[in-house]
């Protein structure tokens, strides 16, 4: 997955480099934005309270 | 009898007026990011430590602020202006991406928190890169957020960047310098990766070399 993301951003990059369409670049980057999110998420699997006690 | 040519300006405006202050500084972000994120890539070969999932993640995001950037100079490049929308939207995305790799840092950092704690990985001037990470996105935040506050003086719309010249160098610079770094952290993270879909919670060598009985 992660190789996939990184794949991902290198294409959103070369979208822009080239004279691609706006719509196509930022949709490009919204959806690298979701699966690094979902990425995150995944890795994320205990509560966020901290619970600390001193 | 003047014409209207005659009232524009013959010469572009200088490349260091203050208005191109925020493609200029979209030049800087963009290699700054690249180059935070190679930071962490020579931690990773110079001394051989194996970064974490959230890590690269953290990275990811530093890339993804990075393309934000390099949308402003893109539209520089391709179109030798750039209108208040297009600096929005490169900033915006700039913004999106550091408060998400901010969250990331901030979750890694708690992770280690209690006292006698060790943390990940080893020290960079006294901090973990995790640290250092949501400390620059913050900063990214606020700088972004003064530039932003000073459109009216840092926001030309005449941004020539199509021909040859300091702005165009510079803007393919920081583009051709971002794509090499998102090309060999893609590299990097498959060696430690190899053809699985996660990489493990603390890696400690890299899993391509391993499954393909390269290395032990």
């Amino acid at each position: 997955m992660d190789t996939l993301i990184f794949g991902g951003l290198l294409a959103t990059l070369i979208a822009m480099y080239r004279e691609t369409s706006r719509m196509v670049v930022l949709g490009a980057w919204w959806v690298m934005l979701i699966a690094v999110t979902l990425l995150m998420a995944h890795h994320i699997t205990g509560g966020l309270a901290l619970t600390l006690s001193w | 009898m003047a014409t209207i040519e005659s009232l524009l300006p013959e010469s572009t405006p200088e490349a260091a007026q203050p208005g191109k202050v925020q493609y200029w500084f979209a030049c800087l972000f963009t290699v700054g990011w690249a180059g935070v994120a190679s930071g962490g890539l020579l931690q990773q070969f110079a001394r051989g430590e194996h970064p974490c999932p959230l890590c690269v993640v953290q990275r990811m995001f530093m890339l993804l602020a990075a393309l934000g950037a390099a949308y402003i100079i893109r539209t520089a490049l391709l179109r030798g202006s750039v209108t208040g929308r297009h600096y929005m939207t490169g900033w915006g995305l700039v913004l999106v991406a550091a408060t998400g790799g901010s969250f990331a840092a901030w979750r890694q950092t708690t992770l280690h928190i209690l006292p006698g704690a060790k943390g990940y990985g080893g020290e960079v001037f006294g901090l973990h890169l995790y640290v250092w990470a949501l400390i620059l996105f913050q900063v990214s935040v606020v700088v972004v957020g003064i530039l932003l506050a000073c459109s009216h003086a840092t926001a030309d719309r005449g941004v020539p960047a199509t021909g040859p010249g300091p702005l165009r160098a510079a803007g393919l610079f920081a583009l051709w310098f971002l794509g090499l770094v998102i090309a060999v952290s893609m590299v990097a993270v498959f060696l430690d990766e190899g053809f699985h879909w996660f990489l493990p919670d603390a890696p400690d060598k890299y899993r391509f070399f391993h499954d393909a009985g390269i290395l032990d």
